[in-house]
């Protein structure tokens, strides 16, 4: 009895301590609160269940910060495996941005920020905008971006674990960047 | 063919960031930002994209949290 009441309060105490810092991190990467919800859930009971694999060899933040990035990658993947056919850097995704003889549309040229770029950096409004830009992306462009750009590995690696051709990778990762970038002009730097 | 047009340019720019260019490729992506203000812009503005992301990656407490039914909801799963 008393070892059941001893687990909740250490349970309680995990998720107390950790678990908005789970969701902050995993709602930077991937599309929905409810995702992040869930896979933050999925890590503690990963975490609880295997509880004896825990030795107290790395702190428990850190533990269950690499069962995130597990549960993180398994996600990637789902998401990544909604890409079956060959993408075509000419498809519509950057059509809006160049016209017939591949030049920018006047619409879509990079214009010179209003902004301060390297102000806007400190400020979290900045960071609410680029956030609603991520958002913006396709799903898997998202992921694509997130592996890349947040988590630092290398293309290669990405190709492997998503099980995407090297021309898809870089299909979805190139039209994600173009895409954000108009999307930070429009809705921070030029509005 | 020594010109390369906007579109291709900014195809380079990403490919150029993984350095994926051949040397010819890297000579048509310098010529056309030399002549391109727009294209130029782009690769600048994009670098900077990169790095703003990374940082957010990097930041702290955006005061984002779950709810206190939601924690409960975990913790209860704990225990089942």
């Amino acid at each position: 009895m008393e070892e059941t009441v001893k687990s909740q309060a250490e349970a309680s105490q995990w998720v107390y301590d950790y678990s908005d810092m789970l969701y902050r991190y995993a709602l930077q990467r991937v599309r929905s609160a409810e995702t992040a919800k869930d896979l933050v859930q999925d890590t503690f009971l990963s975490a609880w269940r295997n509880y004896e694999g825990y030795r107290g060899e790395a702190s428990v933040k850190s533990w269950l910060f690499v069962i995130l990035k597990r549960k993180l990658i398994d996600y990637y993947r789902r998401v990544a495996g909604t890409v079956t056919e060959a993408l075509d850097v000419d498809d519509a995704g950057e059509a809006r941005f160049f016209n017939r003889s591949d030049h920018w549309l006047r619409s879509a040229l990079p214009a010179v920020w209003r902004e301060d770029e390297e102000s806007s950096l400190e400020k979290s409004e900045f960071y609410a905008v680029l956030d609603g830009c991520k958002r913006k992306l396709k799903e898997v462009q998202s992921a694509v971006f997130t592996m890349k750009y947040m988590e630092d590995l290398d293309s290669d690696e990405i190709c492997k674990v998503l099980d995407l051709s090297p021309s898809n990778y870089w299909v979805l990762l190139h039209r994600a960047k173009v895409q954000l970038r108009a999307c930070l002009e429009m809705n921070w730097f030029m509005r | 063919m020594i010109f390369i047009h906007c579109r291709q340019a900014v195809d380079f720019v990403s490919k150029r960031e993984e350095l994926k260019l051949s040397r010819k490729e890297v000579i048509q992506l310098k010529l056309h930002l030399f002549i391109c203000a727009g294209c130029r812009r782009f690769a600048k503005q994009n670098a900077y994209v990169l790095r703003a992301m990374k940082r957010y990656g990097e930041k702290g407490d955006d005061g984002k949290r779950l709810t206190e039914g939601d924690k409960e909801g975990i913790v209860k799963g704990m225990m089942e």
